[in-house]
């Protein structure tokens, strides 16, 4: 059967669906799944809470069968043998990937160090830039250069110029994932094992040797978190954190509701954003680790609001931190500001950036040093919000607020030096660079884009 | 924004979009009932979330998103195959393509399942389903084709199978 008749028997088939519609009104959906009612839905509407005990079952179930037939291994204690090969050598060649490419994921990690992700059909490719995207060197790791089978690329992370490492397999949400890694810019890719969840997982490291992969939950609007920990750059996982629905109420815990991210900032400490749905989102810090969480104390600004989130973890600086955070006040109406803390981190305050309430993108350099950037604008304080200056840029920028996804757009390395990566309407991301404090921005060439 | 506004607004939503979401869930299930549970799973979610779901660009998106991970997460808990469902209405044809369809999506990767049901029975373009789900176009490029040659060998299998049973 022809890709034209695939096409054209679903799309029939939908249009029947759509001919036929619903029976039930509005009405009574509103009345089955209203808020106070959730208890009383039928048979045929399992509760929320039982859908997502059911998705942390079946996670635990097949987290257990994956690792059955592993000897000497279990959920809760060093895991997984490497699978080891010899060292691998990556192409030396540059090659810019023709038009029609996207970049996956584009990491900035120093004034000058850029690294790309990116795909194209079937080719898929990672490179690294160490003079701010003049000259580009391909990095893809030498039997990764095309998605076929259990080689499509489904994570990558940079520590600096030198130490990177990907995670790749099948295209299945559940294929197994496997870990590489390299020290030396992507010349050379070493594998190191399987990834200690099923279902794959974000990496991130502090050090060359400290590493967490953290699988977040799939529920919509709630989420599990597992958390394992490596000291070995990446050989050997052992779980340090597992919540679920208990966790909600588990002492030293994170709670099981609302979408949520986890980065860590050093080898003991790391903080979880969350996301929920409606009011403040509570901001959780970790210092041993990952294994045990406080709730840390986020103060309610004085203008109402309807939810919204943290920009990215915080700056803290022995006992004053700073992190940016988006409202929504207003239906498609954004207000930011950089919350504060002068006691370590166990409380934080909103400071609101002067003039119209706007929907800023936040970052900050350092406690003190902030740099909001909104369209053409840049508002910048180098004194914690006592005083600030107002840049015009010489373009309209428009960095993706993702809230709690990770998803870095913004990075000042210093207070002159940043980067953004800019999304269009279209969903096209483009790369840029400021030397003068955002009055002048370049649009830096990127494999992909 | 007063509780009956609200109401209004979902209920609004709800009847301009609930017909195009019957129509994925429909290529999605194979057969009206549990089309028809779908659909409201996905937008009863809505509804309890309605704070936040209101103020999405792309409101259809988030349920189009809830009801392909609610319909993958069904097929794997249930194992038997999908048939035609006992109809309380004997004058209707059971709908062969839409159970073969239902049948062979099912035996698919999640993700070019997910792809396949955007681009075909939503009806979304390459750029429209890789901004939904969050890859490069070449991946759902990539995704459909592969797909589609699923698709066509499972199809075939199974209206054999069918023509012979």
């Amino acid at each position: 059967m022809a890709d034209d008749a695939i096409n054209e028997l679903i799309s029939s088939v939908a249009h029947r669906g759509t001919a036929i519609g619903v029976s039930t009104p509005p009405e009574q959906i509103r009345h089955i799944y209203s808020r106070d009612r959730w208890y009383r839905r039928g048979v045929r509407h399992r509760s929320l809470l039982g859908r997502r005990v059911s998705v942390v079952i079946v996670a635990a179930l097949i987290l257990a069968v994956f690792f059955a037939p592993l000897p000497h291994v279990s959920l809760f204690s060093h895991i997984v043998a490497p699978e080891t090969r010899p060292t691998t050598t990556a192409p030396t060649a540059t090659t810019l990937p023709a038009a029609e490419v996207t970049p996956a994921a584009i990491w900035v990690v120093g004034a000058t160090t850029v690294w790309a992700w990116w795909t194209s059909g079937e080719a898929q490719g990672i490179e690294r830039s160490n003079d701010a995207g003049h000259s580009w060197s391909n990095a893809t790791p030498p039997e990764l250069d095309k998605q076929l089978g259990d080689h499509f690329i489904k994570g990558f992370y940079a520590l600096g110029a030198e130490h990177a490492w990907v995670t790749y397999g099948g295209v299945g949400s559940s294929a197994r994932q496997t870990i590489a890694s390299s020290s030396d810019g992507g010349r050379q890719w070493t594998v190191l094992g399987r990834s200690p969840s099923a279902y794959g997982c974000e990496l991130q490291f502090a050090t060359p040797a400290d590493g967490w992969c953290t699988v977040i939950g799939a529920a919509a609007g709630s989420e599990s978190v597992q958390i394992y920990r490596t000291e070995d750059g990446g050989r050997h996982w052992r779980s340090v954190y597992n919540n679920g629905p208990g966790g909600k109420t588990a002492l030293g815990g994170l709670p099981f509701g609302c979408d949520k991210n986890v980065q860590f900032v050093n080898t003991t400490v790391g903080w979880a954003i969350f996301l929920c749905n409606g009011g403040l989102a509570p901001l959780y810090e970790t210092t041993d680790g990952g294994t045990t969480w406080v709730r840390r104390g986020v103060a309610a600004p004085s203008f109402p609001f309807i939810d919204g989130g943290f920009a990215d973890v915080p700056d803290l600086f022995g006992r004053t931190g700073a992190v940016g955070y988006t409202f929504h006040v207003g239906s498609s109406v954004r207000r930011s500001v950089v919350y504060v803390s002068a006691n370590a981190g166990a409380s934080w305050h909103a400071v609101a950036p002067p003039g119209a309430p706007a929907g800023w993108t936040v970052d900050t350099i350092s406690p003190r040093i902030w740099r909001l950037v909104s369209g053409d604008h840049v508002l910048a304080t180098d004194d914690g919000g006592q005083t600030w200056r107002s840049i015009t840029s010489n373009v309209s920028l428009n960095p993706l607020y993702d809230y709690v996804l990770g998803t870095h757009v913004i990075d000042f390395v210093t207070e002159k030096t940043g980067w953004i990566v800019s999304t269009s309407s279209t969903g096209t991301r483009t790369l840029w660079r400021t030397t003068d404090g955002g009055s002048t921005w370049s649009n830096v060439a990127v494999p992909g884009a | 924004m007063v509780k009956d506004d609200y109401a209004h607004e979902f209920d609004d939503f709800y009847r301009r979009s609930s017909g195009r979401a019957m129509g994925q869930a429909y290529a999605m299930t194979g057969n009206k009932a549990s089309a028809e549970d779908l659909v409201q799973e996905a937008f009863g979610r809505a509804w309890r979330r309605w704070v936040g779901v209101r103020r999405l660009e792309n409101r259809e998106a988030w349920v189009r998103r809830v009801m392909l991970n609610q319909a993958i997460s069904d097929w794997r808990k249930a194992s038997r195959p999908v048939v035609a469902e006992p109809s309380t209405e004997p004058r209707d044809e059971p709908d062969l393509d839409a159970i073969w369809l239902a049948g062979a999506l099912r035996a698919l990767p999640r993700n070019q399942c997910r792809a396949i049901v955007l681009h075909d029975a939503v009806g979304l373009t390459v750029p429209e389903v890789a901004r939904e789900l969050h890859v490069p176009t070449g991946t759902v490029k990539s995704w459909i084709f592969r797909g589609h040659s699923s698709l066509a060998l499972l199809l075939a299998d199974s209206k054999v199978d069918v023509r012979d049973g």
